[in-house]
């Protein structure tokens, strides 16, 4: 991790209390999102040292998707990544400039990320194939195909 | 998390860019499994050569020689008493108000409703008037023809003033053929596919304004028939409704016969390559823009993103319309039938193929989020309004759900689409080709229609 990377780190902490990520679903009578405000416990920061055990929020059997802005380069690069209705999807965010992520599904969700590391959780109830974004400028991040 | 507060419960966003489909929020469908592709591949393939081995030595459906054995319409008489009934001037007005109903209220939610993806006119335009063309013609015939808001307002203007709306000022070039149509479908693609407004109520209203303009006065000027050769709805849906069952004889009679006489009878005017090449290149688009490796292109590119949209789309019409035509003149015809007159006669065969294509590529997006732009539709001004009493339905995801009932329907769509197109493109070239040659001479275009199905086959995997 880049040192600047790990200097925002702790503000990352910080700055995360106030983020939360709609809890998308895939139909709008999904119970994450008919709570009127989404619990900032929905979002949580890791550890600025890679490789710390993930914390309690994060289910055994979460997909964790790690997305990684720095500079010019960003990953993953258009993906296809296989997730299962219900299943709890952890975008792992490591960014040096704030981004927005976009999901593309039914309702949508976005993740607004501040520099340094940050999770965010949310899980799709519908089958289907979905696009994930990066926004301004708009880079397909993963294809996410949801199986029951 | 979403703050758009004009999202609404699906949290569309106005001018939102490229999303699957019309980019109006409808789920992308999970990939077929490659063993489908292949699969379905080595169906289609197999069939070809069982059509071009086994399959009858001289045409059958021949639509310039109406005595042709299998031309002969099924119980003629109970169907034109059927006819009889759907051309009553009764059932004419009916189903002429039908659509200035439908145009009226879409347009009414494009001008009068808010700019927001949930804008029930972007999903009638897309879902309701666009795919729904394709079953309506195939289950009912001519059906935009029936429908057309353009004739309806057309006859109420020459009833006004005292005219006959068939006749026009001055008669359509005959070299015009199809290419108006053409054109119009590709502007519709265009604006649907490319376009990164597509999504706006404006955009939706100055095209539809655009398309209203030209008709009435193409109308004017060359009478009943510009509809029916230059309105891109009219000319889809007659296109389409030429594999329906329902067909018309020399004087007009309902008749029923074989999908496969009635295509025989599509009269092979210029341009009718182009508007199989635009409609089967543009949906071919639509899968190739969402598929992965395009993604991955777009992400690593410098080149402006408008200017390779643009360049796929018409590149894709382009291969298609290419190989279409390469196929039908690789083989001189017998007669007096130039071989630049062949692409047209073939092209009808390819109509199969179009049709079992959109069906794979677009029914969980006319099924599923039809049923999502019903729910719209109670709400055209994005008040909260309930005026039809469906603004609380919940969609149905039954196809999406069960992906192995999905993938089977559109491969067996696409299939069986490519079987009745090779048989057609078989009794085609019986008629036209050299009898030295009437083996060899259809191997071009069976090559290109098993192409055709892979590719399409393959775009329903990689998107």
């Amino acid at each position: 991790m880049r040192p600047a990377v790990r200097r925002c780190a702790t503000t990352a902490v910080t700055a995360l209390l106030v983020l939360s990520v709609a809890a998308c679903g895939g139909r709008a009578d999904d119970s994450d999102t008919s709570s009127p405000s989404p619990e900032p416990g929905a979002t949580s920061s890791s550890a600025s040292t890679p490789g710390t055990a993930p914390s309690s929020s994060i289910a055994s059997d979460a997909l964790v998707i790690e997305v990684t802005v720095d500079g010019d380069s960003v990953s993953p690069d258009a993906e296809r990544v296989e997730a299962s209705v219900g299943q709890q999807i952890v975008f792992r965010v490591t960014t040096d400039v704030p981004i927005e992520i976009h999901g593309h599904t039914n309702p949508e969700f976005t993740i607004e990320a501040q520099p340094g590391t940050s999770d965010h959780t949310t899980t799709i109830d519908q089958v289907g194939s979905y696009e994930i974004e990066l926004h301004d400028p708009d880079r397909l991040l993963v294809r996410l195909d949801v199986r029951s | 998390m979403t703050t758009d507060p004009l999202g609404g419960p699906a949290g569309g966003r106005p001018g939102d860019a490229v999303l699957a489909h019309s980019g109006i929020g409808a789920t992308a469908d999970l990939p077929i499994p490659f063993e489908a592709v292949v699969i379905g591949s080595a169906l289609a393939l197999t069939a070809s050569f069982i059509v071009l081995a086994v399959a009858w030595r001289r045409p059958r459906y021949d639509g310039e020689r109406p005595g042709t054995t299998r031309m002969a319409p099924w119980r003629a008489g109970a169907v034109a008493r059927l006819g009889t009934v759907v051309d009553h001037p009764a059932t004419r007005l009916a189903l002429r108000l039908l659509g200035v109903l439908f145009f009226a209220y879409l347009l009414f939610a494009l001008v009068a409703g808010r700019d927001v993806v949930t804008n029930p006119g972007l999903g009638m335009f897309y879902v309701f008037l666009w795919v729904g063309i394709v079953p309506a013609s195939v289950f009912f015939g001519r059906f935009y023809r029936a429908v057309n808001p353009a004739r309806a307002i057309h006859a109420g203007l020459a009833r006004i003033a005292g005219s006959d709306p068939a006749v026009g000022a001055r008669e359509l070039p005959p070299w015009l053929g199809y290419w108006p149509a053409a054109l119009g479908l590709f502007a519709f693609v265009w604006l649907e596919l490319v376009s990164a407004s597509g999504t706006t109520t404006s955009s939706v209203r100055l095209w539809l304004a655009a398309y209203l303009a030209v008709m009435l006065v193409g109308g004017a000027l060359f009478g009943d028939t510009f509809f029916e050769r230059c309105d891109p709805f009219e000319a889809y849906s007659t296109l389409v409704a030429h594999v329906s069952i329902w067909g018309r004889d020399e004087d007009g009679t309902l008749v029923v016969r074989s999908p496969l006489a009635n295509l025989a009878t599509l009269r092979p005017d210029p341009g009718l390559a182009a508007v199989v090449a635009v409609l089967f290149g543009s949906t071919a688009y639509d899968s190739f823009r969402e598929s992965i490796p395009f993604a991955k292109f777009m992400n690593n590119t410098t080149i402006d993103s408008d200017l390779i949209l643009n360049v796929s789309l018409v590149a894709l019409i382009g291969i298609v319309g290419v190989l279409l035509a390469g196929a039908a003149m690789a083989t001189p015809a017998v007669g007096e039938v130039p071989r630049r007159d062949l692409p047209a006669r073939m092209a009808p065969s390819i109509v199969p193929i179009i049709v079992g294509y959109i069906v794979a590529h677009y029914v969980t997006y006319l099924l599923e989020f039809g049923q999502q732009v019903v729910i719209y539709m109670s709400d055209p001004l994005g008040t909260g309004a309930n005026w039809l009493g469906t603004a609380d339905l919940q969609p149905s995801y039954f196809l999406t759900d069960n992906i192995g009932l999905l993938a089977f329907i559109q491969v067996g769509a696409v299939v069986l689409g490519h079987i009745i197109g090779a048989v057609a493109a078989h009794d085609r070239s019986l008629a036209l080709l050299p009898k030295q040659h009437t083996v060899t001479g259809q191997l071009p275009m069976l090559v290109v229609m098993v192409a055709f199905t892979a590719g399409g086959l393959y775009l329903l995997f990689a998107s």
